[in-house]
């Protein structure tokens, strides 16, 4: 019995050994110059911490809108607000800039609930993309708050979307992977890039 | 709950509850390929007997598994390992080979993973398993993980298990709650239920606590 604790002690010894050694082996230089560009962090912060100004922008662009979670992010460019909620049915994250400018607005679409006429210009550019498979499609708006609100004396987002933030699987570039593709609503890529899944330790390697 | 009463219906099998703690250190080599090294840890603490469950500590084994992987595309990966166990004074080598991909959804992941992995020990024949695991990251506040945040991981895996000629089989039911700590930290603790030998009529049921580190030093 004592025999078999000296060898299980001895063990975690040798194990304890070679995890430092491991963590030697890790130098400063070996952290890929991308991973350390690519820092990005979100965090849920209270509405009060919000600039008044992308509040009023929000109550103004869509109206009656409760339930709204505020976060931070924070990146190598800069630190924005994001504002995320159900509206309608709808999922929306309407993005401003730290003085509480907006940026941007995205609401979730169903594509199979898309009217036809927006379907038909991005279907033409999807059918050129071998092995396209559809992930998830974001209507886009950009510009100033007084731009996107209707004219009609009636406050809300003016409903025509100004561009499509396409998430979907397909070859690209000649590398099959997910990518995500601004798409004009004539179908004109705009922007495209791949879609990195990160922090999947947890889930491949346990 | 369900699994201790399950335990106590039936002590006809084996049945044992017990610890599992790990740790993995994993690091990025360039946009490609990622070392991860990871270090796990197996306690029986209590055992089924006839009117219930008795406190049984033992410590079973211990492994150390160097993992070498390769990003295929975003979702996809390949991945090479060897594992050193230390079981009582005796060794035990295991080479796995994996591939996984991972499909992102609306507000959760959903991972597959399909590894096979040879086992060599002095004295015995070489054990052969297929593996395949199913897992579904959700998080638990908002669409993606944050930090702070919390996350739930529901998995299932199924093995087949070949020595000579005899051909088992293994499942594994898995559930785990996560929280990210920072962008290089996760923290995770569930339990990792285990079903084997009912191919070969030794049926045992053992249920694991994991308590789980992922680093990124």
């Amino acid at each position: 019995m004592r025999q078999a604790r000296l060898k299980s002690s001895g063990h975690m010894c040798l194990a304890s050994l070679i995890l430092i050694l491991f963590l030697l082996t890790l130098s400063p230089c070996s952290m890929s110059a991308q991973e350390e560009a690519k820092f990005e962090l979100e965090e849920r912060v209270s509405h009060l911490e919000v600039p008044e100004i992308a509040k009023d922008s929000l109550c103004l662009l869509i109206p009656s809108t409760t339930r709204i979670r505020w976060y931070k992010d924070i990146s190598h460019i800069g630190q924005t607000y994001e504002a995320k909620f159900k509206h309608e049915g709808s999922r929306y994250s309407v993005e401003f800039d730290s003085l509480g400018h907006l940026a941007d607005i995205e609401v979730e679409l169903s594509w199979k609930h898309m009217q036809a006429s927006e379907k038909t210009a991005l279907n033409r550019s999807f059918s050129s993309i071998q092995g396209f498979k559809l992930q998830r499609i974001q209507a886009q708006w950009t510009g100033r708050v007084i731009d996107l609100t209707r004219r009609d004396g009636s406050n809300g987002l003016i409903p025509k979307a100004m561009a499509y933030e396409v998430e979907f699987k397909g070859e690209m570039n000649e590398r099959f992977a997910y990518w995500e593709g601004l798409f004009t609503p004539e179908g004109e890529l705009l922007d495209l890039k791949e879609v990195l899944l990160k922090d999947v330790e947890n889930l491949n390697l346990n | 709950m369900l699994i201790l009463a399950q335990i106590s219906l039936s002590a006809q099998t084996e049945q044992s509850l017990g610890l599992l703690p790990q740790v993995t250190m994993s690091r990025s080599i360039n946009e490609q390929w990622s070392v991860a090294l990871q270090l796990e840890s197996m306690q029986r603490t209590h055992q089924a007997v006839e009117d219930g469950l008795s406190s049984d500590y033992l410590y079973i084994r211990t492994d150390i598994t160097p993992i070498l992987s390769y990003r295929m595309s975003s979702g996809e990966s390949l991945a090479i390992g060897y594992m050193h166990r230390f079981v009582n004074g005796k060794d035990v080598h295991r080479t796995l080979q994996q591939y996984a991909w991972v499909q992102p959804k609306e507000g959760y992941r959903i991972a597959h993973r399909l590894r096979s992995d040879q086992t060599l020990r002095k004295g015995a024949s070489p054990i052969i398993r297929m593996r395949y695991r199913i897992s579904f990251d959700i998080p638990l506040e908002g669409m993606s993980q944050n930090t702070g945040e919390f996350y739930l991981v529901p998995a299932m895996e199924q093995l087949i298990i070949g020595q000579s000629d005899i051909l088992d089989g293994e499942t594994r039911f898995l559930l785990r709650l996560g929280r990210t700590l920072s962008v290089k930290t996760k923290v995770e603790i569930g339990l990792d239920h285990r079903f084997d030998g009912y191919l070969v009529e030794e049926e045992r049921h053992r249920s694991w606590l994991i308590l789980a580190l992922f680093l990124k030093p």
